[in-house]
């Protein structure tokens, strides 16, 4: 609010260097500059500091444990009869806990000396960042404009006065005190980005673990369906099928066994597993649904183990703030997720990928067909549903975890050994904003991407939403600790999305109902036939028709074109239009305030 | 319609939770009560009611996702740094000096006074933990020989 950072500063610089220097830029009084303080290239020293602070710690145990058993030996009604005893077992814990502080004390003086020699070299005593704080927030707006707003002259001609000792700083708005790491500040941008990748790269790993998984599932349900019978859920039933009698049913199944769906599905599970002809059809339907349900369950536990493995390589990244930190976990958490509960079943969507892994023989089409919306879409809707109980399931054992342990406080506080430990069971973890973001975030995403062809995952996304809500509102209240004041960019980012997801939504309209098979008439579907269908049937077949007619469909020249030659998507494409012509009107006319109040400061400085 | 009306009651529902967010970022029971801006607690209200959309501007226009500075911009071209320090306007931590940071000072084992008189790391040795332990020990004894006593003192009663 009133300090600034600057970084890149010379290496032997001194708080009075800074205040002279500023003071001189904006001629006034060093009086306007209220602190600085300087961050060193100190790494190694704040982990003996911890270190140290660790043993203290242990020391101050130490003590308590005894203190607790002494008074609690000493307070025991057998301590008048067995004294003698007693005593001499004190004794020797006293012996004991003295000979193990003597221990520590040792420890500790080495961990001092240490910390001195490490204060006496040079490499460590480089500051590498200076806070100051302004007395008067306009000073701090100042400093930033003249820093950050030069103009090409200043640039080239005068900007030898903003050095500093011939160094050039880089001045920038200070974050808040409290969510500086201040053990990361010396690793470089570079530094962190090459540690961001390899950690980006490891969860991305999980990722193809995820889309392997998913093509080997669908690999076995197509190698299961393709060992059966030469059965093809595809197949149109013939007109008369259902007028047929039993036994010439049967007949008829024998001779073309591609037909077997069309007898079979006429009973139920249990008659199938009765019938002699339904037996290996049930089988491998069972199998196919395990496989689904299987696949469900694979994109759940995956999201979970990206957001755990995420959380903990983000400290290795060595982020300079908590802000940092946050904006990282939350774009990629949400990036990552979006992909692995939406973009897979995209990518899956399309067969080629599959035929030129496995090296099979199924038809590749870029549509959503009913085959898709019959295997995929029910996966889809199985992972959200699932992830109403997965996405909530990590917030309510640390409810547990943490109501057994506040339990624990007031039942037996006489187990915690110091107040300090006292006060640590009773409170909560840390609220992680940033996952709830991309949690909520890859809900809408993933329901408004498919919404239009599965429009269950409505109600679906509207009570995960709902519960998240409930429950984190719960949590606020009953468990998590009150967070520091973190910056606005990952709520920005969250605000700037959200158009983003209206626009993914239009266009997968658009896609989706472009498809001609979908709102079919039977004149279209007997001239359809009549062009070389032969499967084709009357009206009451449509459903057969479109599913076998669209997924033998190729990657056809002008297939795009047809597609989008629709008239049923035209309202659709409009309501695109003015989406992202208001998006971008919205984010031109706020650069365009920015801008216009730039140069009305510029003109009242310059006056 | 139905899409439209059910895409907005999770809309609604993300707005509850940016809400939901915003009272305990800006201290529990501040954001209700209005306690730095008396406009502040309606204006959110409001913003959760009407689930619009949009970016904070001065006029008060309700934002989607509301993030309280530590000091209301209003205030704070008009009071000083010094003078918000000692009117405690500033919400959480207002010092860059490490040590005073309670992440740190727990973690290095440090008390209140010690960190208000230093600002570097490498102070952090001139801590005289020696001296602490004399005073442990000495507290120790004082209890186990006042404890001493008491129980003579107990047993010689119940002797009488």
């Amino acid at each position: 609010m009133y300090s600034i950072a600057v970084s890149h500063l010379p290496p032997n610089i001194d708080e009075e260097d800074l205040v002279k220097h500023f003071a001189r830029l904006l001629n006034c009084s060093p009086k306007i500059i209220t602190n600085v303080s300087l961050a060193y290239n100190n790494r190694q020293e704040i982990a003996l500091c911890f270190d140290r602070g660790a043993l203290i710690k242990s020391k101050v145990i130490l003590v308590h444990a005894y203190r607790h058993e002494v008074t609690s030996m000493r307070m025991s009604p057998e301590y008048d009869r067995k004294m003698r005893e007693y005593d001499d077992y004190l004794e020797k814990q006293r012996q004991r806990m003295l000979a193990k502080i003597k221990d520590i004390n040792v420890q500790l003086k080495n961990k001092e000396k240490l910390i001195e020699s490490l204060a006496n070299k040079d490499v460590f005593n480089r500051v590498i960042v200076a806070y100051i704080t302004f007395d008067h927030a306009k000073y701090k707006d100042e400093i930033l404009s003249i820093y950050n707003h030069m103009t090409i002259y200043d640039f080239l001609c005068s900007s030898k006065h903003l050095k500093l000792q011939d160094k050039k700083l880089k001045v920038d708005e200070a974050p808040e005190p409290s969510v500086i790491i201040w053990e990361n500040l010396m690793f470089t941008r570079f530094q962190r980005v090459q540690r961001r990748l390899l950690t980006t790269f490891l969860v991305l790993l999980l990722l193809f673990v995820s889309l392997a998984m998913i093509f080997a599932s669908k690999y076995l349900d197509i190698q299961n369906t393709k060992n059966g019978e030469k059965n093809n859920a595809n197949s149109v039933c013939p007109a008369d099928f259902l007028s047929m009698t039993d036994e010439e049913q049967t007949a008829f199944i024998e001779e073309n066994p591609e037909y077997l769906h069309c007898y079979c599905d006429q009973f139920n599970p249990i008659d199938q597993a009765n019938n002699s002809l339904c037996k290996h059809y049930l089988q491998r339907n069972v199998q196919s649904q395990v496989l689904i349900y299987f696949a469900s369950f694979v994109i759940l536990m995956i999201n979970y183990a990206m957001e755990t493995l995420l959380k903990i390589l983000v400290k290795y990244e060595k982020h300079h703030t908590s802000d940092g930190m946050n904006n990282s976990i939350f774009y990629r958490l949400f990036f990552l997720k979006y992909i692995n509960s939406a973009g897979i079943f995209l990518i899956n969507n399309n067969n080629v990928i599959l035929r030129s892994l496995f090296n099979i023989n199924v038809s590749a089409v870029p549509g959503f067909t009913a085959d898709w919306y019959n295997t995929i879409g029910v996966t889809i809707i199985l992972v959200q549903i699932g992830d109403i109980i997965n996405s909530k399931i990590d917030g309510l054992y640390k409810y547990w975890v943490y109501s057994r342990r506040k339990q624990q406080s007031e039942l037996h506080p006489e187990k915690f050994l110091t107040q300090d430990e006292l006060n640590a069971s009773i409170i909560g973890p840390n609220f992680n904003f940033a996952l709830n973001y991309s949690q909520l975030l890859t809900i809408i995403f993933t329901a408004l991407t498919f919404s239009t062809g599965i429009p269950l995952l409505y109600p679906i996304a509207c009570v995960n939403i709902g519960l998240f809500y409930l429950l984190e509102k719960y949590f606020f209240v009953k468990m998590y600790k009150i967070p520091p004041h973190f910056n606005v960019t990952v709520g920005n980012r969250v605000t700037f999305f959200i158009p983003l997801a209206l626009c993914l939504h239009i266009c997968m309209s658009i896609w989706m109902l472009s498809n001609h098979k979908l709102f079919t008439w039977s004149d279209q579907i007997s001239e359809a036939s009549k062009n070389g269908n032969e499967n084709a049937g009357d009206g009451e077949a449509s459903y057969y028709y479109y599913s076998s007619t669209v997924a033998d469909h190729q990657f056809e020249a002008g297939y795009l074109k047809e597609r989008m030659n629709n008239w049923i998507i035209i309202p659709l494409f409009i309501t695109l239009g003015v989406v992202i012509f208001t998006w971008m009107s919205i984010i031109f006319l706020s650069y365009l305030k920015v801008f216009f109040n730039r140069v009305r400061s510029d003109f009242i400085s310059f006056d | 319609l139905i899409e439209f009306i059910v895409s907005y009651s999770f809309f609604s529902s993300l707005q509850m939770f940016n809400f939901c967010c915003l009272c305990f970022r800006t201290g529990r029971l501040s954001a209700f009560q209005g306690h730095d801006n008396p406009r502040f607690s309606q204006r959110n209200i409001n913003t959760a009611a009407a689930g619009t959309t949009g970016k904070a501007t001065k006029a008060g226009a309700p934002p989607l996702i509301v993030h309280q500075p530590t000091v209301p911009d209003a205030t704070r071209y008009l009071v000083t740094y010094t003078r918000a320090m000692q009117r405690n306007l500033i919400k959480g931590l207002a010092t860059y000096n490490i040590l005073q940071n309670p992440k740190y000072k727990e973690a290095f084992g440090i008390t209140w006074k010690f960190a208000a008189d230093h600002d570097k790391v490498r102070s952090v040795r001139k801590l005289k933990v020696r001296a602490n332990d004399l005073v442990t020990l000495i507290v120790l004894f004082y209890d186990y020989y006042l404890f001493s006593l008491l129980v003579e003192s107990v047993e010689s009663s119940g002797r009488g």
